[in-house]
């Protein structure tokens, strides 16, 4: 009786020391890190213990991949194996929060892209970096007597400096494309993806023939672009211009017009001078924390916001005059738009009239009428450049 | 006699520690498990002391688009909720998805039957989480994405001035846009600019 007493109280004593003690159990450990180099990608490795989750991250100036490890910890403070090659310089490995581990890819190429991956058996993570998405570029590029792109390395630091220039780079982004229709005509059917991209050839084609203007489209094709990727085409082709051409729809049947549309006040400028005063250190230092990176990134493209809204003006009210459209001038708004939001020089995005009206829609169709529209888009383009040269 | 005197003690003594270690054992179990009671406790009191929720009556305004220009222009309305924001807001979304009331002047934002899936608050932001249908059955354009955009967040801010700002979500997860063109990422603040003092101007 009195056995079974003491058996039952150790019992129940080792059942409640144990609760704790079993869930702690579990060692989410971070092991051993392997790099594979290869001459067109870079394979990083790291095991970890089933069940890791992982959260991914690409920093900017420098160029670096953060990866987040949870739950995970370090058998050792923290460790950088360098590595060198043509993606990555080193990487790095040490404990954040508790239960967090960082990881730190820090990137040879600027404009790199890279692809995560859990794979099990065994249990590892596998990272892999590769160049820039050349199709894209190259797409851009392929058109004849366009000079190659200079090969080296983007700015680490934003916007490229002001220097003497005797060419003027624009980038046309003809809106939507591929997988991603846009607004489409109520009575014809219409797609805006493609009324887009013709005007936007049509600009293009204009401004070619003139002397020190030199142009390029984010797609010349019916191809899905991401938003993030237009903006970086032309940050990377370091433009003085960005226009990007869209097809407008709405609720009401008789909205009709047209509108350009530049930036409004970036929301991390809000306070941001505070913030990157307190932070007292240039770009691309490493100790500047993410938040103060995008606070600066945003006061930097604040700058621009009075040339893109001088460039809106010149270009709607030439639209409006080569259209003959006074009773469809919508004017010039200002909103948070996507896709003019990460550009590092004047931006503006042209909307040239309504989908969801019937005789807009019909209009738009016509050869000649997206030709004047493209001319008015061109004028403005020009009146607005010969004041900067 | 005294033999079994001397067993009989040696038995209560017996069933004493028996007794004891028991009691031991259970007052180590609540010791291991106080925390967990208390805690259930709590929620058990909470939820017995907690009064049921008043659904009280009040009147809200409306954002919808002017039909002859793309602006926005409110219209008032009743709704009935419990006073907690999140189902307020529930209130005057339904209403909002609803469509304006019998007006030639106003048409509706947000297309037909599409669901909001919930509704959270957090400092002084209103998520709305909704369906993908929003993005699905978006007509598309700038200007009608603004105003779709700004209806929601008009329409919240200004009846539910607790709250300063209102951030859409799509099946819980943060979005870039709704059709392509207005930044939806982060928590969007009351658009003035939009809207219309009179509806015919």
């Amino acid at each position: 009786m009195r056995k079974l007493g003491v058996l039952l109280v150790g019992l129940s004593l080792l059942l409640f020391l144990f609760v704790p003690l079993t869930q702690a159990q579990i060692q989410y450990e971070v092991g051993k890190v392997t790099y594979e180099s290869h001459s067109d990608y870079t394979r990083v490795s790291i095991e970890v213990t089933p069940g890791t989750g992982y959260v991914v991250k690409d920093l900017h100036y420098p160029p670096r991949l953060l990866v987040n490890l949870y739950p995970a910890s370090l058998t050792s403070l923290s460790k950088e194996i360098k590595v060198g090659d043509r993606f990555v310089e080193s990487i790095r490995l040490d404990q954040g929060s508790k239960g967090v581990v960082r990881v730190v890819l820090d990137l040879n190429l600027s404009n790199a892209t890279s692809s995560v991956d859990l794979s099990s058996d065994p249990s590892r993570l596998l990272i892999e970096i590769r160049g820039p998405e050349e199709d894209l570029v190259a797409a851009i590029l392929k058109e004849k007597d366009s000079p190659i792109i200079r090969e080296e390395e983007f700015p680490s630091t934003a916007p490229p400096p002001k220097k003497e220039k005797t060419i003027y780079t624009i980038v046309l982004d003809p809106g939507h494309g591929g997988k991603d229709p846009g607004a489409i005509g109520r009575s014809t059917g219409l797609k805006e993806k493609e009324v887009t991209l013709q005007v936007a050839k049509e600009v293009a084609r204009l401004l070619r023939n003139e002397a020190g203007i030199r142009v390029y489209l984010t797609r010349d094709s019916d191809e899905y672009l991401s938003l993030d990727r237009r903006t970086e085409i032309a940050n990377q082709l370091e433009a003085d211009m960005f226009i990007s051409i869209h097809a407008n729809s709405g609720y009401r049947r008789n909205a009709k017009g047209v509108e350009t549309f530049f930036n409004s006040r970036y929301s991390y400028g809000e306070g941001a001078e505070e913030v990157a005063a307190r932070e007292n250190k240039p770009l691309g230092s490493e100790n500047v924390p993410d938040e103060a990176k995008l606070i600066i990134w945003d006061l930097i493209q604040n700058a621009y916001r009075s040339e893109s809204n001088d460039l809106a003006h010149t270009v709607q009210k030439e639209l409006v005059q080569t259209t003959d459209g006074e009773d469809k001038d919508r004017g010039v708004k200002s909103a948070g738009f996507y896709v003019l939001r990460g550009a590092a020089m004047p931006a503006i995005l042209v909307e040239i009239g309504f989908l969801s009206n019937a005789s807009e829609e019909t209009m738009l169709k016509k050869e000649d009428f997206r030709e004047k529209i493209a001319l008015g888009i061109v004028k403005g383009i020009k009146r607005y450049y010969q004041g900067k040269l | 006699m005294p033999q079994k005197r001397k067993k009989s003690l040696k038995k209560k003594r017996r069933s004493f520690i028996f007794i004891a270690v028991i009691a031991g054992a259970v007052f180590l179990a609540g010791l291991f498990l106080s925390p967990y009671l208390w805690r259930r406790g709590q929620e058990i009191k909470e939820w017995l002391i907690k009064p049921p929720l008043l659904e009280e009556t009040r009147v809200v305004k409306l954002y919808f688009s002017v039909s002859k220009e793309d602006y926005l222009f409110p219209q008032e309305r009743k709704i009935t909720s419990s006073s907690e924001v999140t189902s307020q807001a529930k209130a005057i979304l339904g209403e909002l998805i609803n469509g304006p009331i019998s007006s030639s002047l106003l048409v509706p934002t947000i297309p037909p039957k599409i669901q909001v899936r919930a509704v959270y608050v957090k400092d002084k932001c209103i998520y709305v989480d909704f369906s993908s249908a929003l993005q699905e059955k978006h007509p598309g354009g700038s200007s009608g994405e603004l105003l779709t955009v700004y209806s929601i967040v008009n329409s919240l801010i200004d009846n539910l001035p607790s709250h300063s700002e209102v951030q859409i979500l799509i099946e819980g997860k943060p979005a870039n846009t709704l059709a392509g063109h207005i930044d939806i990422r982060k928590p969007l603040s009351m658009n003035l600019d939009l809207v219309k003092v009179s509806p015919a101007g």
